[in-house]
């Protein structure tokens, strides 16, 4: 397989995949290679950016190395996986439930039971864009009236995805529960999610909530 | 020791450099959106490219010394003045270098032109600071005080600053979705207006004489886009700011080249805007130079600011 890159700008390079495997691995790939003068690789679903700083590589002799990268090249291991303790309790449950024709247990047991990708990582930093929801979750479109402000640790879905909110900030998307753990510290830079990793919700009760609260993932 | 924010202007923040290399974490690049006038008020009080300033939009404000202070302006023009204790007035002229005594105050007006004029002062705003960088997109406040040591800095004018006169049109490449749009070459016949809702995270533009269309993808995932990126969002583009979001979900159908970045910066709602296209080979070179021109713009008047304090 080819790598489809092109030009981002005069300073980027844009590389796009037919599936989120391919871009994962080949921006592991390019990352491995630990290549001067990058200045970031960031993934996001099928596509991956690679930002230069021109005084510092070639810029068409990066061009070069960089197709000459495949997906292939990237390593065989599975990518970092992250379970997230979490306590359902969100105010939209109730509601995200009915909509989609589910008792609340089903809601949890099926946003639960399983690995997702961590596609992206956007909007605010740190907050990982994660799918694909099963069938029996998707298709809840974002709020119509998005909320001013949404606590850090709130784990939502929208459309395929969903989410976890770093930070509190204002938000859209339909506010499942919570997790007590710090995925983020944006200001000591410490993300340990990143795009590319799999995530997994753990249910967790109130006493456990409490424990835990402020803990680091 | 530091400034105090005595009045804050129309919208005044802290910027330096902003955050590079942490888009893969969806942080933002933030800074100054008009990085030649900020490294340019960085050199006049004798620093290199970087230390945190104040980025005043459309007006500036007052700011009062609470310690001798140099301070350095530039960027759009607007009338400033030093206001005495006795209420005297000196004049100061953008772009240009000069010191507070402890207790005056630096009063600012309105930019009849350009959109950014920086506020400096030797070793920058000493700030709060996260992942390198003291950038704030929270504007500042009547009351405010921002922490900086005592300094002096000559009464300067920097010797004929060389902002070459750039062609009328932004200079742009294809983005990823060029061949989406309907029709390309109305990107470049067409005229636009900056539209009033555009701030640091992007420049809304309003068409003069039909919508800009791009073919329908249903379902398209989110890229990611860097500052400069022009998208079509709904016949309009959006040409996406120094503090925008990591990742962008319209079609990206243009990107306009990093020697025109800092241009986005002094836009005004109203001004006039019309693109072009070069070469990517073009681009690069005019970035190259570019470069070259201001960091050794930067070095010669840096050098100049710290001599003249003898």
């Amino acid at each position: 397989m080819t790598t489809r890159l092109e030009p981002l700008g005069d300073r980027a390079f844009l590389a796009r995949f037919d599936a989120e495997d391919d871009a994962r691995r080949w921006a592991e790939a390019v990352r491995a290679r630990s290549l001067p003068g990058l200045v970031d690789v960031v993934l996001a679903y099928r596509s991956a950016a690679v930002l230069a700083d021109p005084d510092r590589v070639d810029l068409d002799s990066l061009e070069r190395t960089l197709r000459s990268i495949e997906p292939a090249d990237g390593p065989a291991d599975e990518p970092a996986r992250h379970v997230i303790p979490m306590l359902y309790d969100g105010p939209d449950l109730g509601d995200a439930a009915a909509r989609l024709g589910l008792a609340r247990e089903e809601l949890i047991a099926a946003h639960a039971g399983r690995d997702f990708r961590v596609f992206a990582i956007g909007f605010l930093p740190g907050f990982p864009y994660a799918g694909y929801l099963p069938e029996e979750l998707c298709g809840l479109a974002r709020r119509d009236d998005p909320r001013s402000s949404v606590p850090a640790g709130s784990v939502a879905i929208a459309g395929r995805q969903t989410g976890i909110y770093p930070i509190a900030s204002p938000g859209g998307w339909h506010l499942l529960g919570r997790t007590p753990l710090r995925i983020a510290d944006p200001e000591a830079g410490r993300f340990p999610i990143r795009a590319g990793d799999a995530i997994r919700f753990r249910p967790i009760d109130r006493d456990e909530f409490a424990a835990r609260t402020d803990e680091r993932l | 020791m530091g400034l105090l924010v005595v009045d804050p202007g129309f919208f005044t923040t802290v910027q330096d450099l902003g955050r590079p290399g942490a888009r893969a974490f969806g942080v933002p690049l933030g800074g100054a959106f008009d990085r030649e006038s900020l490294t340019l008020a960085n050199a006049l009080a004798g620093d290199e490219p970087g230390p945190a300033a104040l980025e005043m939009t459309l007006r500036g404000g007052a700011f009062e010394a609470r310690c001798d202070l140099g301070i350095a302006v530039a960027g759009a023009a607007v009338p400033a003045a030093i206001v005495a204790e006795d209420g005297s007035r000196r004049p100061v002229a953008v772009p240009s270098s000069a010191w507070l005594r402890r207790g005056e105050r630096i009063e600012l007006g309105r930019a009849d032109q350009g959109a950014r004029t920086y506020l400096a002062t030797p070793g920058g705003f000493q700030v709060g600071a996260w992942l390198g960088s003291r950038s704030d997109e929270r504007p500042v406040r009547q009351g405010d005080f921002l922490p900086a040591g005592p300094s002096r800095l000559p009464c300067r004018r920097p010797a004929a600053v060389d902002r070459r006169e750039p062609p009328d049109a932004l200079r742009i490449l294809p983005g990823p979705d060029w061949s989406l749009l309907d029709d390309p070459d109305a990107v470049c016949s067409a005229r636009f207006r900056i539209g009033s809702r555009s701030d640091r995270m992007g420049l809304r533009l309003e068409g003069e004489g039909g919508s800009i269309s791009v073919a329908t993808t249903a379902d398209r995932l989110s890229a990611p886009v860097t500052p400069g990126a022009i998208q079509a969002a709904g016949g309009r583009l959006i040409v996406l700011g120094v503090s925008c979001g990591t990742m962008g979900g319209y079609p990206h159908v243009a990107q306009v080249i990093s020697a025109d970045l800092d241009r986005l910066g002094r836009l005004r709602p109203g001004d006039p805007i019309a693109f072009r296209t070069v070469a990517t080979a073009e681009a690069r070179a005019l970035d190259r130079e570019g470069r070259m021109r201001l960091r050794s713009l930067s070095l010669r008047i840096a050098a100049a600011a710290r001599d003249g304090l003898g």
